[in-house]
């Protein structure tokens, strides 16, 4: 069987990949990972995209509105992508046809939140949901079989946002962002006053709650995450206080302790303009990368030390995926994609390729993630 | 070096005379000239910004030696000259600038929790006590609360400790805050000057890496759009802030950028002044030009940001706004509606470069910055 980075290789060097916009011709290698992302054109076209980090290639999937995160069945075979809060809608694609098949209501009185993950065999599938009548976040579960919506338990907290599979297969870990909203009012932050963020670990199988960690200044809102080989959660916060408020922004936990913050200046929080987009752990290390839109940064942690190793200066930075065993590859609102390969803790910009007529979104999902 | 720059109707004309002469001088792409001109544009507002922090500090280190009130004057007058060129300087966010979270370290704004105040006497304090001692070697350890502009005007303006700005401990740190920020103008006035591994050659790489791809690029254009539409969009804040809600009684001074100087309306001219040239590059090759050469449509884009710079520059600069401060400002009913005027002619401004000008330039701006999941 194939592997889900060899499956998607094959598949974009087939040529059955390349649409509109791209390069025909051109090879590409057996050692890159395709990645999966939201885009949108000049014209405001939102599309789910499927394309090489390496050169010009992709398979544009047009979507009718701005979508988010994006998840990757264990097999490769599948990508689930996600609407973006307050939107309705999940939109399947079938990697071997690259087509959309089949695009999913959220059930009645709720809404997505924009992230997704598979079970680990892939019979399941987990979405952070809102359900705006109670002013509670749910995860929603889907059998991934007929895409049936199965069963739904509490996030423990309000306004849910990225979840990651635990290594140990079972628990879930949910970063329950704390902020209230009502699709009547689709953007506008209800609680920000009263507001308390959670990183949360629940059984996917009975909902049960195992731990659960609030950090910091109850403005500091635990949105975005990604979880280790070792099982350690690095997550990424967007503060909801003053421009000029100093807030530890990326702090990381492992089971059973405290919620310890990353170290660093003044200047290098202020730096981050208090927003998160992406978090990454690489594999087989102890370093995490995050980026920020707003501050215009990539940066690179040692989770070990707690502290940053590098960073750089990349406009409008949001999506971050892994797309080779020593590399990461960051996204842009100007249709680029930058790529860091790391030896130790040496981190230098690789490659820099730009799509045209592209803005990505805010995230991107690789063949060697979980999605 | 010696730059010579032309006026561009006299640069036309010689450009006219040497094609008919039959030395037609290569054409080069609008977005590598504009890369040429926005680093003849920038790199003076460095070069400024360095040499009024030399300024600063001899002034600084004059008044430590032997501090008197006249003393503290000069400081004072030239803090307001480095903290002019800073302000015109800010505007830029792109380039050496962006590399250690720079901009932090000239300025942290806004500072609603006075905690400007509330590091630099902690500082101050672990001075008194002996417990250390502040140097150009350690200056960089503190926050960049208490450094920067900001940390000089409250050490020299604010009128509780003002006074006290000549005693040996304020005076050593007054002058490692000096030394810290003249270093990093240094370094971004070298980043900035012409040579190989220096931004402005980075600049026009960019700019003729736009022409190989399938598809025209517009970078530079991109930078100085967005670069443009930050500065205004914080403009607009500076003056937000302490206007408040409509009506006299919420208008908070204590919330303009400059309230111990009382100079925050000098700053918002300063730095309109410069977005302006900016977006001119001077004399040479600008947006304007750029956003003109597109099409019709383009070149009336170009003419209503001007119309609308012109505009906001009226205002600020009206019978009613001269010699006066935003603290008098945003408490005078006659003042504080120019203000609001001010404040809705910059709003239009902004959301041309934000919208029109890009759109016209096909560039994006600030998708996921703006996006808020």
């Amino acid at each position: 069987m194939l592997s889900r980075r060899e499956f998607l290789s094959q598949l974009l060097m087939s040529g059955a990949a390349i649409a509109a916009g791209s390069l025909a011709g051109c090879s590409f290698s057996q050692n890159v990972s395709p990645l999966l992302s939201v885009a949108r054109d000049r014209k405001g076209q939102y599309s789910i995209r499927i394309f090489s980090p390496e050169t010009v290639q992709q398979r544009i999937l047009n979507i009718p509105g701005r979508a988010h995160g994006l998840s990757l069945h264990p097999s490769g075979r599948i990508a689930v992508c996600h609407d973006r809060r307050p939107g309705r809608r999940m939109y399947i694609v079938d990697l071997e046809d690259q087509s959309l098949s089949r695009t999913l209501e959220a059930a009645p009185n709720r809404h997505f939140f924009g992230h997704g993950v598979f079970s680990p065999d892939g019979n399941f599938l987990y979405t952070t949901e809102n359900n705006y009548q109670k002013g509670e976040g749910v995860i929603g579960g889907y059998q991934v079989s007929d895409w049936s919506r199965i069963d739904e338990f509490s996030s423990r907290g309000i306004g849910c946002h990225e979840l990651r599979l635990h290594p140990d297969g079972e628990t879930l870990v949910v970063a329950n962002g704390g902020i209230l909203t009502h699709p009547d009012q689709p953007r506008k932050k209800l609680n920000l006053e009263s507001m308390t963020p959670k990183l949360s670990y629940i059984n996917r199988h009975t909902g049960e709650l195992l731990e659960e960690r609030s950090f910091g200044h109850h403005q500091l809102s635990i949105r975005h995450l990604d979880v280790a080989d070792d099982g350690t959660a690095v997550i990424g916060m967007q503060y909801q206080g003053d421009k000029t408020d100093i807030q530890p922004l990326v702090a990381l936990h492992r089971r059973g302790e405290a919620i310890q913050p990353m170290v660093a200046e003044d200047d290098q929080w202020l730096g981050l303009s208090q927003y998160i987009a992406s978090v990454v752990c690489l594999p087989g290390s102890q370093i995490a990368v995050t980026t920020t839109p707003r501050g215009n940064r990539v940066v690179f942690w040692n989770m070990n030390a707690r502290r940053q190793i590098a960073s750089f200066h990349v406009s409008d930075v949001a999506g971050a995926a892994l797309t080779g065993s020593n590399q990461v590859t960051v996204s842009n609102g100007g249709g680029e994609l930058i790529t860091y390969s790391y030896e130790g803790y040496d981190m230098k910009e690789a490659s820099r390729l730009r799509y045209p007529d592209t803005n990505w979104d805010n995230h991107m999902a690789s063949s060697t993630t979980n999605g | 070096m010696i730059r010579c720059s032309f006026p561009k109707k006299i640069a036309a004309t010689i450009t006219t005379m040497l094609m008919l002469a039959g030395c037609q001088p290569a054409e080069q792409e609008p977005e590598v000239k504009l890369a040429i001109s926005t680093a003849n544009v920038v790199k003076p507002l460095y070069d400024s910004l360095s040499q009024n922090l030399s300024l600063l500090s001899d002034h600084a280190e004059s008044y430590c030696k032997s501090p008197s009130s006249f003393g503290l004057v000069e400081v004072q007058e030239s803090w307001k000259a480095a903290m002019g060129s800073w302000q015109a300087a800010s505007i830029i966010n792109f380039g050496p600038v962006t590399l250690g979270s720079m901009a932090w370290k000239f300025q942290f704004w806004p500072d609603r929790k006075n905690l400007i105040r509330k590091k630099i006497e902690s500082a101050v304090e672990i001075a008194n006590k002996g417990k250390k001692q502040w140097t150009d070697a350690n200056i960089a350890k503190a926050s960049v609360v208490a450094r920067g502009l900001g940390g000089v005007e409250y050490l020299v303006f604010d009128s509780e400790v003002s006074s006290l700005a000549g005693e040996p401990v304020r005076c050593q740190y007054l002058l490692a805050v000096i030394g810290d920020m003249q270093r990093n103008a240094k370094r971004l006035s070298r980043g900035w000057q012409e040579g190989e591994q220096r931004y402005p050659e980075e600049l026009k790489a960019m700019a003729q890496q736009g022409y190989e791809g399938a598809e025209e690029l517009y970078q530079v254009s991109g930078l100085l759009v967005s670069s443009l539409y930050a500065s205004l969009e914080t403009s607009i804040r500076k003056l937000k802030m302490p206007y408040g809600k409509d009506d006299a009684q919420s208008g908070n001074a204590y919330l303009a950028e400059s309230w111990r100087s009382q100079t925050s309306l000098d700053h918002l001219r300063t730095t309109l002044s410069s977005s302006y040239q900016l977006y001119l590059a001077g004399e040479e090759y600008g947006l304007d030009d750029r956003l003109s050469g597109v099409d019709d449509e383009g070149r009336a884009i170009a003419k209503e940001v001007k119309t609308a710079f012109h505009n906001a520059e009226s205002i600020v600069n009206s019978e009613t706004l001269k010699n006066t401060t935003l603290t008098e400002s945003v408490k005078d009913s006659d003042k504080r509606e120019k203000i609001a005027q001010l404040i809705d002619s910059l709003t239009n401004l902004k959301n041309l470069v934000g919208s029109q000008v890009p759109d016209k330039l096909g560039i994006p701006l600030g998708f996921n910055s703006n996006d808020g999941d």
